[in-house]
């Protein structure tokens, strides 16, 4: 088992390389560079504008750029000697093995050409607030999509199930966008009952995130909460009633599967309740497929988020991804494309480990 | 079929000769009497149909031109609400016609979806052919490309694409290339599976063995012999393709406003929101949902009625 882990992991590392290449050459084929900005300044000279460059290796031919930008060259290294860190050791090896600290491989994913900061601390900042909208997202969405998938295997081709498969149909035709602006009109516009954008009412509560939120959220933990969770309503059923339809029909389908198979009947024939027969013998063994094809889900997961967060002005990767792309900051783009490729690998990868684990039929030698 | 044309198909399927003259007919022809029997499938179409119908004669019975736009009007600036003039209210600040736009951004998105998934159905018949036919270090390397870019959530790199080429005021054929250049991935993978199967098959050793290039087997035999999932796949790319040409547009990373598409209609409407204008995003949104459940439809009965397998 841990062979086959540790293989998998291997296996992993040439589709990264390539992801890398990709966002690398993106990055190549934008229009400009980091010292367009200085075009329009006519105090900037040509000469300050090739330092400019020298001094962040921009003169050097493409590969070379790539190879620091990764981590795998040494920055100041000459000939040969670009492989190797200034302790010695190869230059991609971890910073606390004797390697080097440029470069995506140490963390580095440089700073942004808009505000300056470090991207990594920005990216920092925007992952727990998307965390907490996918996440909570996709626990009510699978719970619901378990929930309507097993009813419309059970129920097959009755009422219940027809109307279950309308509604997952219509679900899957909407935009996300286009939802999060109609569930603002009737919410937020005209009942007024729920705020239509941002995180948390700024009337009320420090910024979230800030050392100001956490000691609020400690002293009064109710209206925090309360207040988060206002604010996560619409955006989560957003998500969840674009997202369901997928799994809810894969679910359905995996369960009539299931409930077709003689430990099925062998269960119904020893007398199982039919509530046993369909939660302990059919669903667990529908569960399997269920959990690859969720993790295999995550890209979607990502995408609907960007989308939501732009509607409800939700202050997570999303929203920052989009500031990005409207000021070509292409550091903060690339980070952000880096650690979503990043997530979405180990996601794939784990479904396939849980797969194997869960499914003892699954050989891995 | 029956000579008397008066036996409906039921009856037909009961006679001792169905399969006699079941084998009568070819592959289409079982496909297009499955698709007809398929309820969902024919709501869809027609209500696709329906929205083609509109995009390309729509725009003819129009009282208004999409480019007209309404005089400034402090008491109205949020836009006015549906009346018998503007069916579908008008606008906040340019006041342009609702109705109007919605008929023209239906002819262009469609036009978008059809002309981007057709471009990505056909690269990645080619790659997936390629990869599937040849395996090898080709396989490899085409597949880890997919690999690689399916790992990229694509409306990110569609955003920064349309942004890079448009700046927000580009063409609707930009948007399509953009669109078609991303949307051969899943084709790929599905073409490179059925190839794999299918080369093993005895007619593709005997037309080897008869001196056949490897050329035509792949596009003489073989992609013949996929055609069915990759129409399913194009059909549902279509709706995909007009989802995320509208958000692209929406954020105004897309086509220009001047080209109304379903999109980029809306993206003025969030900021009028709050002011109550709800019909200037509840329309284009609607025309969105009705194709693409048109399509979803449609795409369900498709693969319903070109799977030899199933049985309805």
């Amino acid at each position: 088992m841990i062979r086959y882990i540790v293989r998998r992991l291997i296996g992993t590392i040439p589709t990264l390389f390539v992801v890398s290449l990709l966002i690398y050459s993106i990055l190549q084929l934008a229009p400009g560079g980091p010292e367009q900005r200085f075009e329009q300044n006519p105090k900037v000279t040509p000469a300050q504008i090739a330092a400019f460059k020298h001094r962040w290796g921009l003169d050097q031919p493409i590969p070379v750029q790539y190879c620091r930008w990764i981590g795998v060259c040494n920055p100041d290294g000459e000939g040969l000697g670009v492989f190797i860190s200034n302790k010695g050791l190869p230059n991609f090896l971890p910073g606390f093995l004797g390697g080097g600290d440029n470069g995506v491989l140490h963390g580095d994913l440089g700073f942004s050409s808009s505000t300056g900061s470090s991207v990594a601390s920005l990216i920092g900042q925007r992952v727990l607030p998307t965390a907490i909208l996918a996440g909570v997202s996709l626990l009510v969405w699978v719970l619901l999509a378990l929930l309507t998938g097993v009813i419309a295997a059970v129920r097959r081709y009755g009422k219940l199930d027809t109307a279950i498969t309308v509604f997952n149909y219509v679900g899957f035709s909407f935009p996300t966008f286009w939802l999060g602006l109609m569930l603002i009109v009737v919410f937020a516009a005209q009942l007024r009952i729920l705020p239509a954008s941002g995180m948390w009412d700024t009337r009320t509560v420090p910024i979230f995130g800030s050392a100001e939120y956490w000691a609020f959220l400690g002293k009064k933990p109710d209206v925090a909460i309360i207040d988060l969770v206002r604010h996560l309503i619409l955006p989560v059923v957003t998500l969840v009633f674009v997202n369901i339809a997928g799994d809810s029909r894969f679910i359905r389908a995996a369960m009539i599967d299931s409930l077709n198979q003689d430990f099925v009947r062998t269960a119904r024939a020893k007398g199982v309740a039919e509530r046993g027969v369909i939660f302990r013998h059919a669903l667990r063994n529908a569960l399997l497929p269920v959990v690859t094809n969720v993790a295999l889900e995550l890209p979607f997961l990502f995408a609907g988020a960007i989308a939501t967060e732009t509607i409800f002005s939700w202050p997570g990767m999303g929203l920052a991804y989009i500031s990005a792309v409207r000021q070509f900051d292409y550091p903060v783009l690339m980070g952000i494309l880096v650690i979503t490729a990043l997530v979405v690998v180990l996601a794939n990868l784990l479904a396939d480990i849980l797969y194997a684990i869960v499914d003892p039929r699954i050989s891995y030698g | 079929m029956d000579s008397a044309g008066t036996t409906t198909l039921e009856e037909l399927e009961q006679s001792p000769d169905y399969d006699v003259q079941l084998e009568s007919l070819n592959q289409w022809q079982i496909a297009w009497r499955r698709f007809k029997r398929h309820r969902m499938a024919l709501i869809g179409s027609v209500l696709f149909l329906g929205m083609v119908a509109v995009g390309v004669f729509g725009p003819f019975f129009l009282p208004y031109d999409h480019t007209v736009i309404g005089a400034p009007d402090a008491k109205f600036n949020a836009g006015r609400p549906p009346s018998p003039a503007h069916l579908f209210g008008d606008t906040g600040r340019l006041h342009r016609d609702v109705l109007t736009l919605v008929v023209n951004g239906v002819r262009l998105s469609l036009l978008i979806g059809i002309l981007a998934s057709a471009m990505g159905a056909i690269i990645g018949t080619i790659v997936g052919g390629i990869a599937g036919y040849f395996g090898g270090w080709a396989d490899t390397i085409l597949m880890r490309i997919v690999d690689a870019l399916l790992a990229l959530p694509l409306l990110f790199v569609i955003l920064v694409f349309s942004q890079f080429l448009g700046e927000g005021h580009a063409s609707w054929w930009t948007m399509t290339l953009i669109f078609g250049a991303f949307g051969w991935l899943g084709i790929a993978r599905l073409v490179r599976a059925v190839m794999l199967s299918l080369r093993e098959e005895d007619y593709v050793d005997a037309a080897r063995a008869a001196g056949v290039s490897d050329l035509r087997i792949i596009f003489r035999h073989l992609v013949p012999n996929s055609l069915s999932p990759i129409i399913v796949a194009t059909t549902l790319g279509v709706a995909g393709v007009i989802i995320g040409e509208a958000f692209v547009s929406f954020l105004g990373f897309g086509v220009d406003p001047a080209q109304p598409t379903l999109g980029n209609i809306l993206s003025g409407s969030l900021e009028f929101i709050s002011q109550k204008n709800w019909w200037w995003a509840f329309f284009p949104g609607a025309a969105i949902v009705v194709i693409v459940l048109g399509i979803n439809f449609m795409g369900d009965g498709l693969r319903d009625a070109l799977d030899p397998r199933a049985k309805i």
